[in-house]
């Protein structure tokens, strides 16, 4: 076995363990609310959010047009170990934030990583004093300021349907209304599902099939079915395992969700997701549904929401580049002196 | 009779068989006529390149190169192999290998960055008639960079400036 085909083999086995991780936060933020308010049991839920993750494929194909860093790292500093370094760095920081029980955005964990390594090796190429010349300023500027924005505007479409809603229920008993929402819920998770498989879903089924490329093991650059069952089931996998943590966190911690809540934070998320998309805005699914959920909560009544707890989440989010892009800076370090 | 019938018959589906293939010969794009041929600005003006079909794939060559008033003609300066360093950029050709889908897209192409002297996988989608995108990777297309191409009728040529 040569090193290329050890490389790719550690880049698939990366690009999993990010799936796995991603199912602890982006696809638990799927399924929080739905389990939250009971309307589906957790198993069930999760097989829900996955079948329709898949399924975002054939609505919106497997373009792979989501691309990570475009503008804003120098492409002559990026190489496969870079790229493996990136993947580890987002997993480690996943894990860290898992533990700390924090709903993190994946896709800031892979700009982070990626952004870490091509640092570190920009830095051994050309000097310490030319690290950040790997990085352009500009192509950060929407990804920052869409931490701000995003959540926002989750929590603003959110706020506003819950008011609507619960002015239209004023007269059905709380417990028809649970039920028809509860139904409705169901439709909503889907719609989310479907945009989270749009928008991030098949990041890892592409760094598969680009590294299937590398190898020699296909020819063109194709996404197989098989390739997508396996990385939407590493993500089920991943939520199995662990999301619980951040399923609490989303659905109990920060508020308390009732049915109808829960219908309008997953219809606000998956809205603005969809706009998001359509005006190519650089948004987080882990940012907007949690905003969402802040937005239903404080429609209801806003002391019911933990506001110190999304105080914490939101510092979580700032550190989320740094954090993981450190991360992968020490995993690229590692790999330059194994030889890498 | 049955043999005049089953004659016909054949005669028949043959001339259907030839007029859909000749239907689909006119439609399939010529590697000569491939709307993607042609001169191109690159992002910024920073260049100008040429298109043209190599065999049944697209190559590219630098048609115009963007330089300061007084300077020579810029050298392939990047190159990791010395021996290379020499050669001008005017014409080079730094882009192969691209294979036409027949809409728009062509994939499993490489370009050559000669400001870091480095290949990149490549792929190009026609967006509108004047309007490129290129997109430069590496191992996947989802770590990549893109730039966005102009068409031009004319440009001048590098080569009238050595």
């Amino acid at each position: 076995m040569n090193d290329a085909m050890i490389l790719t083999g550690l880049v698939i086995a990366a690009a999993l363990a990010f799936d796995f991780v991603n199912g602890f936060h982006d696809a638990a933020n799927s399924i929080a609310t739905i389990v939250a308010t009971r309307v589906l049991k957790p198993f069930h839920a999760v097989l829900w959010a996955s079948f329709f993750n898949f399924v975002a494929v054939f609505f919106f194909g497997t373009g792979v047009a989501h691309t990570v860093g475009n503008g804003m790292i120098d492409l002559s500093m990026v190489t496969p170990v870079v790229i493996l370094a990136g993947l580890v760095g987002a997993v480690l920081w996943g894990l860290v934030t898992w533990w700390l029980r924090m709903p993190t955005s994946s896709s800031h964990a892979l700009m982070g990583g990626y952004a870490g390594a091509a640092i570190f090796n920009s830095a051994v190429k050309h000097g310490l004093s030319s690290a950040y010349a790997s990085i352009i300023v500009s192509g950060w500027t929407p990804i920052l300021l869409f931490i701000i924005i995003a959540p926002m505007l989750g929590m603003a479409i959110s706020h506003v349907l819950m008011k609507i809603t619960l002015a239209a229920q004023n007269k059905v008993p709380p417990e028809k209304a649970d039920k028809i929402f509860g139904r409705m819920q169901l439709v909503s998770s889907a719609c989310l599902s479907l945009m989270h498989g749009s928008n991030d879903a098949q990041k890892t089924a592409g760094i598969i099939a680009g590294a299937l490329v590398a190898s020699g093991y296909f020819q063109h650059f194709t996404i197989p079915p098989w390739v997508l069952f396996m990385s939407y089931g590493m993500m089920g996998l991943g939520t199995m395992a662990g999301g619980w943590r951040i399923v609490r966190t989303m659905g109990h911690d920060l508020t308390r969700l009732r049915p109808n809540g829960g219908f309008c934070a997953e219809t606000a998320s998956a809205s603005a997701i969809l706009i998001a998309t359509c005006l190519h805005l650089p948004v987080s699914t882990t940012h907007v549904t949690t905003g969402a959920i802040l937005g239903a909560g404080a429609a209801r009544n806003v002391k019911s929401v933990r506001w110190n707890l999304a105080g914490n989440i939101m510092w979580a989010w700032v550190f989320t580049i740094p954090g993981a892009a450190a991360l992968g800076g020490i995993v690229m370090g590692i790999a330059v002196l194994c030889g890498g | 009779m049955c043999r005049t019938a089953l004659i016909s018959f054949f005669v028949a589906m043959l001339c259907a068989w030839a007029s859909v293939c000749l239907q689909q010969a006119a439609a399939a794009p010529k590697a000569g006529s491939d709307p993607i041929i042609g001169l191109w600005y690159t992002e910024g003006h920073e260049g100008g390149v040429e298109l043209y079909s190599c065999g049944d794939k697209i190559c590219g060559k630098f048609y115009w190169v963007n330089q300061r008033p007084g300077e020579g003609i810029a050298k392939d300066d990047h190159n990791p192999d010395l021996t290379k360093r020499h050669r001008l950029l005017c014409h080079m050709q730094f882009m192969g290998d691209f294979i036409a889908d027949g809409h728009g897209h062509y994939e499993d192409g490489w370009i050559y960055s000669p400001r870091h002297g480095q290949n990149f996988e490549a792929e190009m989608t026609l967006v509108g008639p004047d309007t490129l995108d290129l997109h430069g990777f590496v191992l996947t297309p989802i770590f990549g960079e893109s730039q966005t191409w102009t068409r031009t009728k004319t440009m001048p040529n590098c080569k009238d400036a050595s």
